[in-house]
C-alpha cells in the first residue's frame, strides 16, 4: 500500500474513532440527563384557576389542580415544526382536578406591534375556547397597543372574543376563518395593528397545540 | 513536571489571562457579562469544555495524525459543548439555558477553547489539564469581574455599562488596570529575585 493511502486510511480511522467516541458520549448524555419539564409556580396556577375556576372557592393550594402538558424538549420540537421565531408556545398546562378537568392552557408568545405579546389561551377538553375567560394577557408591553380601550363597542379582549364568536370548535379549523373576520373587523374599526394579529396567531397556535395534545 | 513549569502553567490563567492579557474570548465576555449569574455560568460552561477537551485531546494526541488534528479538535470540542448544552437544558432551563441562548453552542468556536487545544496536543495529560483548568479559572474570574462591575454600576445608575459599547469601554479600562498591576508585580518580583540572587 502506498504511503498516501496508508496515511489517508490512518486519518480516516482516527477521525472515525474520535467521532464514534463523541457520539457515544452524546448518546449517553442524551439518554441519562433528565428532560426538563416547565415548572408550574403558584402565580401561574392562580391565573389558570382564575380562567377556568376549576378549584372550589376558597381553595388555597392550587398547584395540585394543574400539571405541565408537555416536556420542554418536546415543546421545543413542536415549536420547531409548527411555530416560528415570532410565534411560539412557551408552556402548556392541563387542569387535572376540579370542575374544568381536561382544560388545556397554552402560553404563547407572538410578535406584537412594539414587542412580544404573551398570552395564556384556555381550550376546554372538547376543543372549544373557554366561554368566560379564554385569554389571559400575561405580558403586553404597551397597554395602548390594544385598541379596545379606545373604541366603543369592542371592550376587553375577552369580551371582544366572545363578540367575534370564536367559541367554535378549534378542532375543525374554524378559528382561522374567524381570525380573518375578527382581524378585518378590528382593522376596520381601529386601523391595522400587528397586535391584533398577535392575538389571532396566539389562538391559532393554541388550536394547533390542542390538536397535537388531543391526538 | 518541574516546579517552575508547574507554577507557570498553574498561574497561566492569571499572568496570561485569556481576556485581559491575551485578548481572546472578547465576544462572549462583552455579550454575556451584564450580570453576575450569566457571566459566571458562561465562564463555568467554557471552563468545563476547556478542561474536558484538553484532557481528551491530550489523551488521543498520539492516535490522531497531524493532517486531521484540527478536524478532530472541532469534533471533540463540539461534543463537549453539546454535553454542556444538554446539561443546562436539563437543570437550568429557565435560567442559564434561556439567558445564555446562542452563546452556549458558540463555546465550540470560542477562541479561549481553541487557543489552548494546541497546547493540549503538544503536552502531557497532566500539563494539558492543568493549563486548561488554569485558563478556565482565569476566564471565569475575568468574565465574572466584568459581570459584577457592569451589574453593580448599572444598578448605581450608569446604565450605559449594560450596553455593548459600555462593556467595551469597561473591558478596555480593566485591561489597562490588570496589565498595569501585572507589570508592577513582575517588576517587584524581578527586583526581589535580583536582590536575593535567584534570577
Amino acid at each position: 500500500m502506498s504511503p498516501f493511502w496508508k496515511n489517508a486510511l490512518k486519518s480516516a480511522a482516527a477521525l472515525g474513532a474520535v467521532t464514534l467516541l463523541s457520539v457515544l458520549m452524546l448518546a449517553f448524555s442524551n439518554a441519562f440527563l433528565p428532560k426538563y419539564t416547565p415548572k408550574l409556580d403558584a402565580e401561574t396556577a392562580a391565573i389558570l384557576n382564575e380562567m377556568s375556576q376549576t378549584a372550589p372557592e376558597g381553595e388555597t393550594d392550587l398547584l395540585g389542580f394543574f400539571e405541565p402538558a408537555m416536556k420542554a424538549a418536546e415543546l421545543e420540537a413542536w415549536n420547531k415544526a409548527n411555530g416560528s421565531p415570532t410565534r411560539k408556545v412557551l408552556a402548556a398546562y392541563t387542569a387535572v382536578k376540579g370542575t374544568a378537568t381536561g382544560t388545556l392552557f397554552v402560553e404563547t408568545e407572538t410578535a406584537g406591534y412594539l414587542s412580544d405579546v404573551r398570552l395564556i389561551i384556555a381550550v376546554d377538553k372538547d376543543g372549544f375556547l373557554l366561554k368566560d375567560k379564554p385569554v389571559y394577557i400575561r405580558d403586553m408591553p404597551a397597554a395602548n397597543d390594544w385598541y379596545s380601550g379606545k373604541i366603543d363597542g369592542i371592550g376587553s379582549i375577552n369580551e371582544y372574543l366572545s363578540q367575534a364568536d370564536v367559541s367554535v370548535s378549534l378542532v375543525n379549523d374554524l378559528n382561522l376563518k374567524k381570525r380573518v373576520t375578527a382581524d378585518a373587523y378590528l382593522k376596520g374599526r381601529a386601523g391595522a395593528t400587528i397586535t391584533t394579529n398577535a392575538f389571532a396567531y396566539a389562538i391559532e397556535l393554541a388550536a394547533a397545540f390542542y390538536k397535537e395534545v388531543a391526538g | 513536571m518541574d516546579k517552575k513549569s508547574f507554577r507557570e502553567t498553574a498561574f497561566g490563567g492569571i499572568f496570561n489571562n485569556p481576556v485581559f492579557v491575551m485578548m481572546i474570548g472578547i465576544c462572549p465576555t462583552i455579550a454575556k457579562s451584564t450580570n453576575i449569574p450569566d457571566a459566571f455560568g458562561l465562564g463555568v460552561a467554557t471552563a468545563f469544555v476547556l478542561v474536558c477537551s484538553g484532557l481528551f485531546i491530550s489523551l488521543t494526541k498520539k492516535l490522531v495524525p497531524q493532517s486531521v488534528r484540527l478536524h478532530a479538535y472541532f469534533v471533540i470540542i463540539a461534543a463537549f459543548t453539546t454535553v454542556v448544552e444538554l446539561f443546562l437544558r436539563a437543570f437550568f432551563y429557565d435560567t442559564l439555558y434561556s439567558s445564555l441562548g446562542v452563546f452556549i453552542p458558540l463555546i465550540a468556536v470560542s477562541c479561549v477553547v481553541l487557543a489552548r487545544m494546541d497546547f493540549a496536543a503538544k503536552n502531557k495529560v497532566g500539563y494539558a489539564v492543568l493549563d486548561a483548568f488554569s485558563m478556565g479559572v482565569g476566564f471565569i474570574l475575568a468574565i465574572t469581574l466584568m459581570g459584577a462591575l457592569r451589574q453593580l454600576l448599572s444598578m448605581a445608575g450608569l446604565l450605559m455599562l449594560a450596553t455593548p459599547a459600555g462593556g467595551l469601554i469597561l473591558l478596555g479600562l480593566l485591561t489597562g488596570l490588570v496589565n498595569f498591576l501585572l507589570a508592577q508585580y513582575k517588576k517587584s518580583r524581578k527586583g526581589r529575585m535580583l536582590k536575593e540572587g535567584t534570577l
